[in-house]
C-alpha cells in the first residue's frame, strides 16, 4: 500500500480525524489525486474503508487512540495532529520537512515526512 | 530600557481565572484571543500555544467543522447551550464535554468575535456508566431492589459449578437469567443448550435430551447427538422442569449425580461437564406432595435458587422495560418510534401483568403496528388494558385508577383500619376518606378498628 490520504476541510487539515468527512488520496510516485469521503465511524471500519483505498500512510489532525490502533492493526502508519494548509502540508511531507511547526498546539512532535520521517510525539502519532 | 509590567487582571479577568469551566474567545478570523485556565487543563494546550492559533486546531472537539456551534451563534446571534461532544486530548484520550456559546461584543455592542464555554464531563460520565450498571447485569435490566439483590448474587452463582434452580412465574425471563448465568461463567464462550421440558412427548424428550445411537429403533438409521452431548463444555438450560415423567426423572438424577448418561440404544455410558440449570414455574413442593415429582431430584436440583419475582411486584421496571423494548424493536424494524407517552405508562402501572415480561413485550410489540412513527399513546395499547380505565381515555381517570388501586392496597394491607391506611400512604386521615368519596368509592364493610359490620 503506497498511497497517502490526507484528511481535510476548508483547504487545511481537519481538526478531528474520528468525525470522519473528506480524504485527499494521492498516489506516492505519480502524484496522482483522488477526493474520497469517509463514511464509517467505528474504528475498525474505518480502517477497512482506507485498507480498500490502498492507503498505507495517513495524515490527519487530532486522533483518539482507539482510531489510531485501529488504523496501525491494519498496517496503516499514522501521522497524527498535524495542522496547517493542506498543500503546504502535502509539499512539506514530499520533501520530508514535516516537522513540528505543523504540530497542532500542545502536541510537540518530531520530525515528519516521506524520508527521515520518525514517530511523532503524542501517543496518536507513529 | 525599562520594563513595562503586564497590566493588572481586570475583574473579569479573575473571575475567569478562577472557575472551573473552560472558557475562551475568538475573533472574527476564528483565532484564539483569551484562553483561562479551566481550558489549558481540560484541552492540555498552554495558553501561550493556544492564542493566535485557529479555534478548532486548539480545541479539537467532535463539533468543529460542520457541526461548530460557535459558527451558528454568529451566524444567527442566538447562544447554543449545552451541546455535547468530546474533544481529543494530545495523548489520544476522548474528553466527554458540554459546550456553550455567545457572540462577544464590544463596548459599543459592536460583534468582535465569540466566547465559548465548556464544562469537562467525564466525572459525570464515569457516575452516569456506574449507576447504569447498578441497573443491570448483561441483558438483565431493573430497577427494583428486589432484582438488585439477585443481580448481586448471580457472578458468585455463575463461578460456581452447583445446579441452579429459577423459578419464578410464567414470562418473568427465566431462560434469560439462565443465559446470563452462562454468560458470566468460566464456560461463556461454550454452547448454551435450552430444552423445553414440557414441548415434547416424553418418549422424544428421553432422545432429545441423551441422544440415539443408529438402530436403536426403526427409522434411527444415523447417530444423533443428544443436547447434553452439544452442551459439553457449556451450560444447559432445561425449562419447565415440573413436567417431566417419573421415568425420565430418574435418568435425570443420575446425569446430575455421576454426571454420566447412555444415549437410546447404546452400549456404552457417555460423560458430561455441562452445567446445569433447570426452571420451573409449578410448585415443586406440592408437586412432591403429590408424589408427581422426586424428592430426590429436587434436592439434587435445588442447590442454588433464584426466584424471579412477578411484573406486578416489580412495576418500578415497567418504564425501563417498555424503553428497552421500544429500543430493540426500533432496531430490528428499523423503526423510529421516540417512546412512550405518560399516560399510556401509566395505564402499563395499573395493570397487573399476570403474564408478566413476556405479556408486556406483546403488548409493545403490539402498540408498534398501530403508533407509526409517532409516540405509544393509550389508544394503541390492548383492549383489556385500556377498558380498565373506568371514564375515557383521559390522564386524569389513569391516575384515579392508580390511586384507587392504591387506597383498596393500603385499606387490605392494614386489616381495614382506615387511620393505619391513610397513615401507610401517607395522608391523613380526612384526606383519605375526602378522596375515597371524589373516586366513587364507598367505604369498606369491615372498619379494621371495630370489628366487621353488622
Amino acid at each position: 500500500m503506497s498511497r497517502i490520504a490526507v484528511h481535510h476541510w476548508q483547504q487545511r487539515i481537519a481538526p478531528v480525524f474520528d468525525t470522519g468527512g473528506s480524504i485527499l488520496v494521492l498516489e506516492s510516485g505519480t502524484g496522482a489525486r483522488e477526493e474520497c469521503l469517509l463514511l464509517c465511524l467505528k474504528p475498525l471500519h474505518r480502517a477497512e474503508e482506507l485498507a480498500a483505498l490502498h492507503v498505507g500512510t495517513l495524515i490527519c489532525g487530532a486522533i483518539s487512540r482507539p482510531m489510531k490502533e485501529a488504523l496501525s492493526a491494519r498496517g496503516i502508519s499514522v501521522v497524527g495532529f498535524v495542522a496547517g494548509d493542506l498543500e503546504r502540508v502535502i509539499a512539506a511531507w514530499r520533501c520530508g520537512r514535516l516537522d513540528e511547526t505543523f504540530a497542532m498546539p500542545g502536541c510537540a512532535r518530531r520530525r515528519h515526512g516521506r524520508r527521515g520521517s520518525g514517530p511523532a510525539g503524542g501517543a496518536a502519532g507513529s | 530600557m525599562s520594563k513595562r509590567n503586564p497590566p493588572a487582571p481586570t475583574p473579569t479577568d479573575a473571575i475567569l481565572e478562577s472557575i472551573s469551566d473552560g472558557v475562551f474567545t475568538v475573533d472574527l478570523g476564528w483565532r484564539i484571543t483569551s484562553f483561562n485556565r479551566a481550558a489549558e487543563e481540560i484541552t492540555g494546550v498552554p495558553r501561550s500555544e493556544a492564542l493566535g492559533r485557529l479555534c478548532s486546531e486548539v480545541f479539537r472537539s467532535s463539533l468543529c467543522g460542520g457541526a461548530c456551534p460557535l459558527q451558528d451563534t454568529l451566524a444567527c446571534g442566538r447562544p447554543r447551550i449545552g451541546i455535547c461532544g468530546y474533544i481529543i486530548t494530545a495523548q489520544g484520550d476522548r474528553v466527554p464535554i458540554s459546550v456553550s456559546t455567545a457572540v462577544f461584543r464590544d463596548e459599543e455592542g459592536r460583534v468582535m468575535g465569540g466566547a465559548e464555554t465548556f464544562r469537562d464531563l467525564s466525572e459525570v460520565d464515569a457516575l452516569k456508566r456506574e449507576l447504569e450498571g447498578r441497573y443491570h447485569v448483561g441483558e438483565l435490566f431493573s430497577r427494583s431492589p428486589r432484582m438488585h439483590r439477585l443481580f448481586e448474587v448471580l457472578p458468585a452463582i455463575a463461578a460456581s459449578p452447583s445446579t441452579v434452580l429459577v423459578t419464578g412465574e410464567t414470562g418473568t425471563g427465566k431462560e434469560l437469567f439462565a443465559r446470563t448465568i452462562h454468560d458470566l461463567s468460566a464456560h461463556g464462550e461454550g454452547p448454551f443448550v435450552a430444552v423445553n421440558c414440557a414441548a415434547l412427548p416424553d418418549t422424544l424428550l428421553e432422545s432429545e435430551l441423551f441422544g440415539v445411537k443408529a438402530g436403536a429403533y426403526t427409522g434411527a438409521t444415523r447417530d444423533r447427538l443428544g443436547r447434553f452431548a452439544q452442551a459439553r463444555g457449556g451450560t444447559i438450560f432445561l425449562d419447565e422442569i415440573g413436567e417431566i415423567s417419573p421415568a425420565l426423572q430418574v435418568r435425570l438424577l443420575r446425569v446430575l449425580q455421576e454426571r454420566t448418561f447412555e444415549p437410546l440404544g447404546a452400549s456404552r455410558t457417555e460423560s458430561t461437564d455441562a452445567r446445569v440449570i433447570v426452571a420451573t414455574n409449578r410448585n415443586l413442593p406440592e408437586l412432591i406432595r403429590t408424589g408427581a415429582f422426586r424428592e430426590d431430584l429436587y434436592y439434587r436440583i435445588n442447590v442454588v435458587r433464584l426466584e424471579l419475582p412477578p411484573l406486578r411486584d416489580r412495576k418500578d421496571d415497567l418504564g425501563l422495560l417498555a424503553e428497552q423494548f421500544i429500543s430493540r424493536f426500533n432496531r430490528v424494524q428499523n423503526r423510529n418510534v421516540p417512546g412512550i407517552s405518560p399516560e399510556a405508562l401509566s395505564l402499563l402501572m395499573a395493570h397487573d401483568w399476570p403474564g408478566n415480561i413476556r405479556e408486556l413485550e406483546n403488548c409493545i410489540e403490539r402498540a408498534f403496528v398501530l403508533c407509526g412513527d409517532g409516540r405509544i399513546d393509550i389508544r394503541h395499547l390492548p383492549e383489556e388494558l385500556i377498558s380498565a380505565v373506568p371514564h375515557g381515555c383521559e390522564h386524569a381517570s389513569v391516575h384515579d385508577l392508580l390511586d384507587r388501586q392504591a387506597i383498596e392496597a393500603a385499606l387490605e394491607r392494614a386489616g381495614f383500619n382506615r387511620l393505619a391506611a391513610a397513615r401507610a400512604l401517607g395522608i391523613h386521615k380526612t384526606t383519605l376518606f375526602r378522596r375515597m368519596k371524589r373516586l366513587g368509592m364507598a367505604l369498606p364493610a369491615r372498619d379494621g378498628r371495630s370489628g366487621p359490620r353488622t
